[in-house]
């Protein structure tokens, strides 16, 4: 008995003891969108927790009596409330928080495949947003990520922190990503700029660093995802038009080799975009672009028509489904290289044995892409992503719209599959993100046919990841994560990767963030690389023995938000440092008498960058700019990379002098690279020739509006201002000075 | 501020350099100069019939590409033989890149057949580069040890 009564004490005495009193509620931003990865902590209690991506928290504390909770997030003023645990009011909390600085509600997707405050990413990210691109008048993808920090162009190739150079178009070292479905050519492994809804991108992220972990093969260096804009809640309908023309090259000498040379170059474009609900559950939009560009060197031109659309429902039950689009047919003369320094208008010859090559080739591509996607909640804290995606890329033979190959008889690539994402997010700030994919990748062409004759090649994908990310009290966040990838080399072996990640994050008290990552990367070669044997522009030979690239990251980084009496600023730099195996390079063989793409180079890549970016308290003058310092090596020859610079700035700043009126100058400086491909030049006049790249870009933009109901937005760009000589990647001229009008209406 | 701001912005853009320029007009035609060492032990006279210094466009497959025309130039007269070392001058040579060039012996009666190479140009990964100028280069024959043919 007296055992008895004693267990009745000591349940009473420890149930005092562990009576808990919450503490809950929601977070939100001055907008009234929720805040996740919001830190709420009790200091003398040292207890919390952190936001969910509704900005809901909940947690409980053993004491009753008043405390002092601090709201805490990098980017938002730190906020502090008094609450009495276990009240009514403690358990509905509405707070609010102020963001400091415009990038404080900046989200990224793809440096952790769920929304992440840009703020807050442990690696390298920046993004580029809308009205970046509408004001610019862009309507391809490379003319946008020009303006990227730590980006380079290399004509038709993409370049993050020196990983690429320029490999002759094929197997690029970054990934495209279109709301996190990959978009790469099946054929050529490369992102085909000119086929993606440039109209109607929310925001693209461009994640600096190797990537595979998340995304697989191709993102060795980098990710590029664009995420597309939703439904509006009510139809709106935008027609835009441009048009404008590239001046004559500065030089006579040049301008004398070409009947055209003399002329300005017309530029014209239109584009319409409708977008609605339908009824309160559905929506869509419909984007239309034409395009004809003629080009500012002879055999280059373009002109074609592009269609877009997305259409979106959610259910009761919260099971949401977006469906996305393209359609793309364009006529392209395409230039390749020039025929040297003193003629780089027209495109050259090479001539080998019994063969000549042209500089030059056209006909038309088409492109084709059906991306849905299902996002299906599963409880409160879990939810459910499936990703299907078909990406049809082909080159057709034709002389007129009315006389086009057949398709059996062109290039095409076709990449189909689909993913599916398991994301369980618990209380407390953790996550898991895990998945398996599969794609197939197949490639038909006549360039590719080798001994066995065959025509159409496959390299089929299959990978499974996991991802968990783990928060140790209000202040440091821990990502860790592995992939395993598995290529089929045409039916012929299986190459496989483990590709492990860890990232760190610790936010210190006064807005900084410090951040360590670490990431593997690899590369297989497309189909391209493996299998082109052709002479129609450059002799190629094939090499099946070829191996995949493999790349291991290390940054360190750090960042810093301020508001300095009204003045906004955020300061970020980083420390790289990539090693790279196996890099694929074309190399000429002389027994051969053509290029073959070999594992030629172990690499080194380290830098640092810096950015900057910060507005004043009126808002009239907004600045984004960047540093990058590249220190490359070719390990086995130890020199630089080729077609590397050394440093990189780029500044982008816009005065906003009234509420209608604002002016924009983007400026960008490409220091000469150290070292040229001894190859290419033993074959192409003067493709060893560089200079540093200087280039002024400016725009003048005008909105008001017609009516209630009628706005418009009026633009004159102009880009390349200083009309500055240079090349885009070995042996082809960049645009010269070109001016455009831009026209839209919003209805 | 704003002023001074538009101020530095339009001296950077008018003190831009402009870039890359055409170069200055050069000769369709530009000359091989070549300095020839002789190694070895010199083959018998009857297979000795030719020896010149030839520039092909081409890395040959076989002893075929050595008379395809289009694709080579070479000195107009015989080189001297039974010398330690010699010189050529090989002029109105179409600019051009010359992937395999050295100095070619005839030894047989058969002059589209019975050529090959003993001695190679190797700097510049053995690539002349003719732009209108005069390119020198330097060519050793070791009669003792000839180049492989086809190349390797």
């Amino acid at each position: 008995m007296r055992w008895f009564l004693l267990h009745i004490i000591l349940f009473i005495v420890s149930a005092e003891a562990l009576a808990q009193y919450g503490i809950s509620g929601v977070v939100r931003d001055e907008n009234s969108n929720p805040l996740p990865g919001v830190n709420i902590y009790a200091e003398s209690l040292k207890q919390g927790t952190v936001s969910n991506m509704e900005g809901k928290f909940r947690f409980e504390v053993a004491s009753s009596d008043e405390i002092e909770v601090r709201i805490s997030m990098i980017g938002f003023k730190t906020l502090r409330i008094a609450v009495i645990p276990g009240s009514e009011k403690a358990k509905t909390l509405e707070l609010q928080l102020e963001s400091i600085t415009l990038q404080s509600t900046e989200l990224i997707v793809s440096a952790s495949r769920s929304a992440t405050f840009s703020v807050l990413t442990p690696i390298s990210a920046t993004t580029l947003k809308a009205e970046d691109l509408q004001t610019r008048s862009i309507l391809t993808l490379d003319e946008a990520l020009q303006y990227v920090p730590g980006v380079q162009m290399a004509g038709d190739q993409v370049n993050i922190r020196g990983s690429s150079g320029y490999s002759y178009g094929v197997g690029s070292r970054v990934t495209l990503l279109i709301d996190g479905v990959p978009m790469l050519g099946a054929d050529r492994g490369d992102v085909r700029f000119d086929g993606l809804p440039m109209s109607q991108i929310e925001r693209v992220e461009i994640i600096k660093g190797p990537g595979s972990t998340l995304y697989g093969s191709g993102a060795l260096s980098g990710v590029i995802n664009l995420v597309t804009k939703d439904f509006p809640e009510k139809l709106e309908v935008t027609l835009r038009t441009v048009a404008g023309a590239y001046q004559p090259v500065r030089y006579q000498q040049w301008r004398d080799q070409w009947d055209e040379g003399d002329e300005n170059r017309p530029l014209t474009a239109g584009t319409f975009t409708i977008a609605a609900p339908i009824g309160e559950r559905a929506g869509f939009w419909l984007n239309g672009v034409y395009r004809k560009d003629t080009g500012w060197l002879n055999a280059l031109s373009r002109e074609g028509g592009e269609l877009y659309g997305k259409f979106g429902w959610t259910s009761h039950s919260g099971t949401n489904l977006n469906v996305f689009f393209g359609l793309k047919r364009f006529y392209d003369q395409r230039f390749v290289y020039w025929n040297g320094l003193n003629d780089v208008l027209n495109p050259g010859s090479v001539r080998l044995a019994n063969s000549e090559s042209r500089g030059e080739f056209d006909g038309f591509s088409d492109m084709l892409s059906i991306a849905p996607t299902i996002n299906q909640v599963l409880g409160q804290h879990a939810f459910l992503t499936i990703r299907g995606r078909a990406y049809g890329v082909a080159f057709r033979k034709g002389d007129s719209w009315n006389n086009i190959a057949r398709l059996e008889e062109s290039d095409v690539g076709v990449r189909y599959g689909a993913d599916v994402q398991y994301t369980w997010q618990p209380e407390g700030g953790s996550e898991l993100v895990a998945g398996i994919m599969y794609d197939a990748n197949l490639a038909q062409s006549d360039y590719f046919v080798g001994q066995d004759g065959v025509r159409v090649r496959n390299q089929p994908e299959y990978a499974g990841y996991v991802q968990w990310k783990q928060s140790f009290g209000p202040r440091f966040s821990m990502t860790g994560g592995l992939r395993y990838d598995a290529y089929e080399i045409d039916t012929r072996s299986t190459e496989s990767r483990v590709s492990p990640k860890l990232n760190l994050a610790w936010t210190l008290e006064s807005q900084t963030v410090i951040r360590a990552s670490y990431g593997a990367g690899y590369r297989v070669p497309s189909v391209a690389e493996r299998f082109t044997a052709n002479r129609n522009f450059l002799p190629i030979e094939a090499n099946l023995t070829l191996k995949p690239e493999l790349s291991q990251g290390f940054e360190i980084g750090l960042k810093q938000l301020s508001d300095l009496a009204g003045w906004s600023l955020v300061f970020d730099l980083a420390g790289f440092w990539n090693e790279y195996q196996r890099l694929v390079e074309p190399r000429f063989e002389p027994q051969l008498g053509a290029f073959q793409f070999q594992n030629l180079t172990e690499a080194r890549i380290r830098g640092l960058e810096l950015s900057l970016e910060s507005s004043s308290p009126s808002g009239f003058w907004f600045l984004k700019t960047g540093y990058t310092l590249l220190d490359t090596r070719d390990k086995e020859v130890d020199m630089p990379l080729v077609f590397r610079p050394k440093h990189q700035v780029q500044a982008s700043q816009l005065f906003s002098f009234t509420k209608q009126l604002s002016v924009g100058l983007d400026y960008r400086y490409f220091s000469a690279p150290e070292r040229m491909d001894s190859d290419f030049n033993r074959f192409i006049f003067d493709a060893d020739v560089v200079v540093p790249v200087h280039v002024w870009d400016g725009r003048f933009i005008y909105t008001g509006r017609f009516s209630d109901h009628l706005a418009f937005q009026f633009s004159l760009i102009g880009r390349n201002l200083a009309n500055y000589v240079y090349i885009q990647r070995p042996a082809y001229l960049a645009p010269p000075r070109s001016l455009l009008l831009q026209f839209q209406v919003d209805f | 501020m704003f002023k001074k701001g538009i101020f530095i912005v339009l001296l950077l853009l008018l003190s831009c350099e402009y870039g890359l320029e055409p170069p200055p007009p050069r000769p369709p035609f530009g000359a091989i100069r070549g300095y020839i060492q002789y190694q070895g032990i010199w083959p018998p006279a009857d297979s000795l019939r030719d020896l010149r210094f030839v520039a092909m466009r081409i890395v040959p497959d076989d002893v075929s590409d050595f008379i395809n025309l289009n694709n080579i130039d070479f000195t107009p007269q015989m080189l001297r033989t039974n010398v330690e070392a010699d010189t050529f001058l090989l002029e109105q040579v179409p600019n051009g890149f010359y992937l395999y060039n050295g100095i070619a012996q005839m030894y047989g009666p058969n002059v589209f057949a019975d050529w090959r190479p003993v001695g190679l140009y190797t700097d510049n990964n053995g690539t002349i580069d003719l732009r209108g100028d005069t390119v020198e280069i330097e060519i050793l024959v070791d009669f003792n040890n000839l180049p492989p043919f086809p190349p390797q």
